[in-house]
């Protein structure tokens, strides 16, 4: 539960901070977020990772259906992805569910610093 | 331990944001790239997206309808002219800022803050050539008239208040790939934009250093032969047979002048070269049908500039209404005006004059500072430009320019060929003088008659164009506008002495003997950048001169009757080969059928049976330009090859009407590099089986069709750097020599035909779109339209058919 709670959050502050702050920023809320809720094992790393990863490629796909694909096929031989397409949607979210992985198990470590009792 | 983890874990986290925020290698930073929210997936249109709304804007006066049409094609309604011109700034940064912005720092010698080093022998050329120099003259005339001042300051504000509510994630998407910021605009950059139409147009006319070559190997009647002033072929812009005033400025040759050119001072090859000469098919046509030779009786003009073609293209369709006019056409990203067009009584069209307006002068230094220099018996005083050039990467690169009261020294020993012995040329140039084209587009925007284009067109000095234009009520004309140095016979030819002010231009054409007519018997007049007036023409004026187009278009506009719409469009897109029909001949009566193989005589019998027309599909087309071009090399390669470092070809055109005169005898058939006596027979033989044996390949994976052969492209205006954005091997024929004037990369870059009935109608094509988006439906959808040889209706919209627009952007002041 905790998992899917996590998850839902970052997805959701990663989409707001993103429409007004810089393209990095989602790491912030998610860091937080994972601070706030640690979990067992790696899962924090896959909330993060895949609340991001999620979003990421949901927004793309979104993006991509209502362009028709057009930037998309010129792109993929713009950067190196062998002019696949799915690639770039791939490469997109794992960037972003990369860098969120790392910033939820972050602030799980980060907030195992701080003192017991003041939780 | 878990200080540990949650140490290097944040780390890890911040440091790949940080990676990801840096370009990568030749990547760019792919972090601010890819993010959906931010990055290149922001720039991908929605395919419905809304272009309509309302915008609070600073500095407009009052409101402006922008009424945007199913192609993207604005139609402004304004209540002024200045906030015409201001709507004209914003719509042009709004869809086409990267071009803008590129277009103008390319100008002005700035490309390396965009590419690098590769770009800064560009750079250093431009600025050499005195671009910024030539912009800020410009600009001194635009500030001292008023009316000038306040457009170009409306534009400007237009442009600007676009920039200024920019995000990163509304940035064009060449921003976002090559990590670089857009520049607020300024008055100067759009004279930038005009100097840089002037260096493409008036820069490759003329070929003085490479001249200056040949005159060590040549003899001086040999130089006329090579490189003649006035073909045989050539059917002038100006009716033959018109009469011209003697001439009112007579230029006095200097009498040392024999020796100094031709002598031996004057043999000393020049070094220094030119690397980056505008394309010299920047050519054009146009012509205009009086009503005595229309269907409806109501006259027709057409235009068709060939430029580089490109996406965006370097044309922006607009319609632009406000109190004192209402103007259709094409217009330049980054000036304001409509620069081809027409209105509801008069339309006009360009192309260019070719004529030589640049000369160079050997400058003597009194030392390595360049601060003094000898002229006129004395050292006079240089003033040294600093040229700080920005390479993207890595930092600031200098370089110094002396200017002389001929103009600046664009070459000298740190500038030049890499065996420069440290020649310094000096390069006067009409685009450096006081001017202000814009004014002639202003007055031509509002023309309604012959009159009022007659008084527009004294304000355009550089580049000398052709101005074809036609009147609702019945007039035609065609003025060869530009200021014009009145030189003596061989002045501007070759490198001049620069000590002495004998050699400066004397005078200029008066205005009024410019080549031009009106209402010819004829009915109808076109130029297609031949020399516009026969030998008769009382000035000397040398120039690159392309004569094949002008006979087609001149012999087919004879022969018609009763012009429809649909026949002038035919013309645009007409693939005769006129160069060709009068070289087949001879090269058929040259070529030795025995001396051929099987292969070779096929090849000879799809020549023999080529219909002349060079369509896509033609393989006689290929085999012509791959013969001729082989039978050129044969004839000139080992003469020319004597000149170092290099001299001009001969035109092919040059070349045909030599053999068609001399045949056998003429001179330069034999190649000197063998101890045997070519003949011309030999020469067109081998020529054949070289070509043959070029093709051959081609042949084998079905390219010998002249479309798969030539494969011509619209690349991106970053050209090779991303190849995705450009479109490809595209389905048409044509070459510089033809009307449909489509090379590699070149062509007709805006067709445009207007009837001039009550109503005007009027069609135009450019192979682009209005969005300089590439991801925007809108960013090539006119190419297959294009490619295709069709047209779109355009629409002189009136205010009152303004709910039939797509959508309407409504631009308020801010209170």
């Amino acid at each position: 539960m905790k998992f899917w709670i996590s998850l839902f959050a970052i997805a959701l502050t990663g989409f707001l901070t993103g429409l007004y702050f810089p393209w990095w920023s989602f790491a912030v809320p998610t860091l937080l977020i994972g601070a706030l809720m640690p979990q067992k094992g790696a899962g924090n790393f896959f909330s993060g990772f895949l609340g991001i990863f999620l979003l990421w490629l949901g927004l793309t796909l979104w993006i991509d259906s209502a362009n028709g694909g057009l930037l998309t096929a010129r792109m993929a031989w713009v950067l190196p992805v062998g002019g696949k397409v799915i690639f770039l949607h791939l490469l997109t979210a794992l960037v972003g569910g990369l860098i969120a992985g790392l910033a939820s198990l972050s602030g799980k470590y980060l907030r195992s610093l701080l003192p017991k009792q003041t939780h | 331990m878990k200080y540990i983890l949650a140490l290097l874990l944040t780390t890890l986290t911040a440091g790949l944001i940080f990676v990801l925020n840096k370009p990568l290698g030749a990547l760019p930073p792919l972090g601010p790239l890819l993010s959906p929210q931010h990055g290149f997936w922001q720039n991908a249109e929605p395919r419905d997206q809304n272009y309509g709304g309302a915008l609070n804007l600073p500095g407009l006066k009052g409101s402006v309808q922008v009424h945007i049409d199913d192609r993207l094609v604005p139609h402004v309604f304004a209540e002024n002219d200045e906030d015409l011109y201001y709507a004209q700034g914003y719509l042009h940064a709004r869809f086409r800022l990267f071009q803008l912005d590129l277009q103008t720092r390319a100008a002005e010698g700035r490309a390396s803050e965009f590419a690098g080093d590769k770009a800064l022998r560009f750079d250093r050329e431009q600025r050499r050539l005195g671009m910024r120099f030539a912009a800020e003259n410009a600009l001194l005339e635009v500030e001292k008239d008023p009316l000038s001042k306040q457009i170009f300051d409306a534009y400007t504000r237009g442009v600007n208040a676009y920039i200024d509510g920019l995000t990163f994630a509304d940035m064009p998407l060449e921003y976002k790939l090559l990590g670089v910021q857009p520049e607020r605009w300024d008055n100067i950059r759009s004279a930038l934009l005009l100097k840089m139409m002037a260096r493409n147009l008036s820069s490759s006319t003329e070929i003085d250093l490479g001249m200056t070559n040949a005159k060590s190997v040549f003899l001086p009647e040999e130089l006329r032969l090579l490189y003649p002033q006035v073909h045989d072929s050539l059917m002038p812009i100006i009716p033959k047979g018109t009469v011209f005033e003697a001439p009112a400025v007579k230029p006095i040759r200097p009498p040392a002048a024999d020796s100094a050119l031709f002598g031996q001072g004057g043999l000393e090859p020049v070094i220094a070269e030119e690397k980056n000469r505008p394309d010299p098919n920047n050519g054009s046509n146009n012509w205009v049908l009086a009503g005595s030779k229309t269907k409806s009786g109501a006259p027709i003009l057409c235009n068709d500039p060939h430029l580089e073609l490109s996406l965006p293209s370097i044309w922006y369709e607009m319609q632009l209404t406000g109190p004192t006019s209402s103007v259709y056409g094409v217009t330049l990203p980054g000036s304001p005006f409509v620069i081809i067009g027409f209105n509801d009584s008069i339309a006009w069209g360009v192309t260019n004059s070719q004529r030589d307006v640049k000369d160079y002068y050997r400058i003597r230094f009194k030392d390595k500072t360049k601060s003094e220099y000898w002229f006129n018996g004395q050292w006079q005083k240089s003033s040294l430009r600093i040229e700080a050039i920005q390479v993207k990467g890595q930092g600031v690169v200098y370089d110094t320019v002396a200017y002389t009261s001929m103009g600046p020294v664009m070459f000298d020993e740190s500038f030049g060929d890499s065996l420069s012995r440290g020649e310094n040329l000096a390069v006067r140039w009409t685009g450096h003088d006081p001017s202000n084209e814009a004014k002639t587009f202003y007055y031509l925007n509002r023309a309604r008659n012959y009159n009022d284009y007659e008084s527009a067109l004294q304000y355009f000095t550089c580049p000398g164009q052709n101005f074809v234009f036609a009147s609702q009520s019945g007039d035609i004309a065609i003025w060869q506008q530009g200021r014009f140095p009145a030189r003596w016979p061989d002045q501007g030819l070759y490198v001049m002495p620069g000590e002495d002010s004998t050699y400066l231009w004397q005078g200029y054409i008066p205005p009024a003997a410019n080549p031009h007519a009106k209402n010819p018997e004829q009915g109808f007049l076109e130029s297609a950048n031949q020399r516009p007036v026969d030998s008769t023409y009382p000035y000397f004026i040398p120039g690159r001169f392309i004569t094949p187009r002008g006979v087609t278009i001149e012999n087919k506009l004879r022969a018609m009757q009763s012009v429809t719409v649909q026949d002038v469009m035919d013309l645009h897109n007409d693939y005769f080969n006129t160069l060709a029909e009068d070289v087949r001949p001879l090269l058929l009566s040259y070529v030795d059928r025995t001396k051929l193989n099987t292969t070779e005589r096929r090849y000879l019998d799809m020549f023999e049976q080529w219909d002349l027309l060079a369509t896509p599909e033609s393989k006689g087309q290929t085999i012509y330009e791959c013969w001729f071009d082989s039978l050129q090399a044969a004839i000139w390669r080992d003469d020319l090859e004597r000149v170092k470092p290099s001299a001009p070809w001969p035109e092919e055109q040059t070349t045909f009407e030599w053999l068609a005169r001399a045949g056998e005898r003429m001179p330069f058939i034999d190649d000197r590099n063998t101890p045997s006596t070519e003949t011309l027979s030999e020469l067109v033989t081998t020529a054949l089986q070289k070509a043959t044996a070029f093709l051959l390949p081609y042949e084998k994976e079905g390219r010998l069709n002249w479309s798969l052969f030539k494969e011509p492209s619209v690349n991106h205006l970053l050209r090779d750097a991303l190849p995705s954005f450009a479109r490809k091997k595209l389905k048409v024929g044509g070459n510089g020599n033809i009307v449909n004037a489509i090379t590699k990369s070149h062509g007709p870059s805006w067709r445009m035909v207007v009837h001039l009935t009550s109503n005007v109608e009027a069609y135009g094509i450019y192979p682009g779109g209005q969005s300089g988006n590439p991801g925007s439906r809108f960013y090539d959808g006119y190419v297959d339209t294009w490619v295709e040889g069709k047209y779109n209706k355009l629409w002189l919209m009136r205010r009152s058919e303004a709910d039939q627009s797509a959508w309407t952007l409504n631009l308020n002041p801010t209170n």
